[in-house]
Order: C-alpha cells, then structure tokens, then sequence
C-alpha cells in the first residue's frame, strides 16, 4: 500500500485530501501542518511521497522542500507540490524547484490520487 | 586749419573700443545663452526626476496589484478548495450513499462551486490580460499540434452534448506545415475556449468544424458551429465582459461570460485580430487571425527568486525541536499510533 504524506496548515484542506486519498485510492496518509513538522515527519514515516502546500506561515513550500532536498534521510522522497496559486509565472517558478509534480487547488478529490500516480509514474 | 581726421592713436582705441563693444556683446550674449540653456537643463532634469518619481510609484503600484491579486486569488481558492473537495467526496458515494434528495442538492452544490472557480480564474486572468502585466512566453508552436491537444481536451464534452468535432479537410491539407511564433498556453485556452463555447451553443447531433487558412505571413482560424446562431448588431459586443446573446446563458449554459473577453485579450497580446460572423446557413463562426512571427521574445523567468536564504542548512531547522513527536497533526498521530 502507497504511503502519501500531505503537508498543508489548512486543516480542512489536510482532511479533504487525505479523505480522498484513503477513500479514493486507498492509500496510508500521514498529514503535517507545517513545513518543518513537515521534514521531521518525513524523516520518521520515510512516506512514498509528500504532498505540500506552497504558501504556509513559517517554511513555505519551496523552502520546505529545499531542506528535504538537503535531507539526506528523506532527499529521495518525491515532492508534488500543490497549490492556489495558478499564474503562470507561479507556476513555471515551482515547476522549476525541481519538485515532481505541481497541482493545484482547488483539485478534484476523485481524480487527486490518479494526478499523483500519473505525475509519479505509479502504475500499481 | 584743424585736421579732423582721426590718429592712429585714436583708430587703434576706436578698433579697441568696438572690439571690446564686440566681445562684451558677445559675452553677454553668451551669458544669456547660458541661463538659458540652464534653465532649460534644470527644467529637463526636474521633468526627469519627476518622469523617475512617477516610474517608481507606477513600479510600486503594479507590484501592490499583483500581490493583490495573487493574495486574492488565493485566499478564495483556499475555502474552495475544501467546499469543493468535501462536496466532490460526499456527491461520488465513496464515503457512503446519500439519498436522491441529497444527491440533487450535492449536485446544485458541486455544479455551482464549479461555476464560482471558473469565474475566479477568468476574473483574474483577464485583469492581469488587461493590464498588460500577463507576459507571453513566445516560442515556435505548431498549430496542428495545438488543434489535436484541444480537440482531445474538448473531447468528451462534445461527447457528452452529441457534437461530433472535425477539423476541415481543406484545414488537413495545409495543416503539417502551419507553424507560429505564439504562447502555446494561450493559444491553446483560445482554441479549448472556443470549442466549448461552440459546443455549448450546438443542439445535439450537429458538428462543430475548425477551419484553417494561411494567408502569408499569417494564420487564421475558424471554429463553426451549427447552433443558433448571433444576432447581426451583437457580432462584436460579444467580445465584451459578461455580454452575452441572452442574459440566462452564463446560468444554463455553464460559462462565465468572460470566455470570449479573455480570447480576445489573447489574440490582441498576440498582435492578431478576433471576430465573429454569421454562417450562410446555420450558425456562427469564430475566426482568429494571428501573424506568424512576433517581434520579440520575452525574458525567462528567474527561478532564484523564489529562494529563501535563511533556510541554507537542514540542520538549522531540525535543531532544537527535540526528540518529541510534535509534529504530526492529530489525524497522522492517530494513524500512526493505529
């Protein structure tokens, strides 16, 4: 069974997402509120992946996920980064971090899990 | 007998005098051509620090707006996205089934936040269209290629309506070598705005059908439809924001009433033209004109600056929050404590 760690501070958002996950795809969720309960979470679950917020207080997404690339731990765990923000110089900017996958918000909870298997190349 | 004629003494002063009358004048000509041209380098360089005063708060405000707007668009997307994602779950049954009553209203619910979404995107898109502040990422882009991811987007739509979508033979014959310098993006949002604009607006079984012509130096493009139709004195209003041929079409046909506003925003950007015309028979035709090559190309985006310097070292981060589990959030705790 596929691990998924979702790092977002909207708790509501964190609970429709992983709701769609399990539900949806059946999938193990782990969720964090913040980008660096975010690293530490990821370091002890080791997730298949992380799913993570852009703008949140503290450790935005991008620099979240410049430190797990500095993580040796968790530095081979694949990052989709998932946002409001959908201007296009937002996103060729994310796109450009070097993380997986960028969705965005708001996102079909049916068709969530399969954007993330696509985007990570999952057939299973 | 007096002799009136002058001295050499008194020719050298006179010289001397008109001399010295001379270069005074001269000076004083200069000195006043001087102030003058001071004056008028002050006057410059006070309309050049007035023009660098204005440049700047221009800067700051185009900043301010774009912030704004960003900060807008996401704080609506955010309680959007959890309504959205809730209502999405609950309608699809995989967290049990709701009976027909409450199926019909999950689906009003989830249809009109769909609505709410796009009219968002289209709101902002079109702000930041308009004022000049959305760049094109210009590059060589092949138009057959960008009619193929359009049809196949706009695919199960016409489906679902009973359209059936074609590209014109005429179109197929000169299509593999029609190539522009464009924003694939945009143009593909023209091309998928259009086709489910002509989708909408068709009755079922009738065929939408894309046109294409190459004039040189240029490309157009139509999209025809069978439905029915724009009145004559509407052919150009439509392009305006809300204007639609009947004030109920944004609630029963779906649209935001911007979709037309924003292709035409794309077109212009792209230096082409965008304009509607009334078919022979049935129907209504949208044509695009677009030249084949821009004049400039804009500069890539900087990706460093979404970097954030304070955050160099992992282990600045991880120091000091301690060997405790602060950090997951209830749910994770209890799944993993389970």
């Amino acid at each position: 069974m596929r691990s998924v760690l979702i790092i977002d501070d909207e708790d509501d958002i964190r609970e429709v997402a992983a709701l769609s996950l399990e539900a949806v795809a059946g999938w193990s969720v782990f969720t964090a509120n913040s980008g660096k309960d975010g690293i530490l979470a990821a370091t002890e679950l080791k997730p298949d992946a992380i799913l993570m917020d852009v703008m949140m207080p503290g450790m935005d997404g991008p620099t979240t996920f410049k430190i797990m690339q500095q993580t040796q731990a968790i530095s081979h765990i694949p990052v989709v980064l998932l946002t409001a923000k959908v201007q296009g110089v937002d996103q060729r900017r994310f796109a450009d971090l070097g993380v997986a996958a960028v969705l965005f918000k708001p996102f079909d909870p049916l068709l969530l899990s399969t954007q993330i298997a696509q985007a990570l190349g999952w057939t299973d | 007998m007096v002799n009136l004629l002058p001295t050499p003494i008194e020719i050298f002063a006179g010289a001397l005098l008109i001399g010295i009358g001379t270069v005074l004048l001269a000076y004083i000509r200069a000195q006043r051509t001087i102030r003058i041209l001071a004056a008028k380098l002050e006057a410059a360089q006070e309309q050049q620090r007035e023009d660098e005063r204005e440049l700047t708060q221009r800067s700051a405000l185009d900043s301010l707006k774009d912030e704004f707007v960003s900060t807008v668009s996401h704080e609506l997307r955010t309680p959007l996205t959890s309504i959205r994602g809730a209502l999405g779950l609950l309608s699809s049954g995989v967290l049990g089934n709701v009976d027909a009553k409450a199926q019909n209203l999950l689906r009003i619910a989830l249809t009109n936040t769909d609505r709410l979404v796009r009219l968002i995107n289209d709101i902002l898109d079109l702000e930041r269209m308009d004022s000049g502040r959305s760049v094109l990422q210009i590059s060589r882009c092949s138009l057959p290629e960008l009619i193929h991811q359009a049809t196949d987007t706009m695919r199960s739509m016409a489906d679902a309506a009973d359209i059936q979508l074609t590209v014109a033979k005429n179109a197929s014959i000169v299509l593999p070598s029609v190539f522009f310098d464009g924003d694939s993006d945009r143009i593909l949002q023209v091309l998928t705005n259009l086709l489910s604009n002509a989708i909408k607006f068709s009755p079922g079984g009738s065929t939408v059908t894309i046109e294409v012509e190459t004039p040189p130096e240029a490309l157009i493009f139509r999209i025809c439809d069978q439905g029915r139709g724009i009145p004559e004195d509407q052919l150009e209003t439509i392009f305006e924001r809300f204007k639609q041929v009947e004030y109920s079409d944004s609630r029963h046909r779906g649209g935001t009433g911007l979709g037309l506003a924003i292709c035409r925003s794309i077109v212009q950007q792209h230096g082409g033209h965008i304009w509607a015309q009334r078919n022979p028979v049935q129907g209504v035709s949208i044509c695009v004109r677009l030249p084949r090559l821009q004049r400039t190309y804009d500069a890539p985006v900087n990706p460093d600056s979404l970097e954030d310097k304070s955050h160099d070292n992992a282990s600045d981060v991880l120091q000091g929050l301690g060997e405790q589990r602060p950090f997951l959030t209830d749910r994770a705790n209890v799944l993993h404590q389970s």
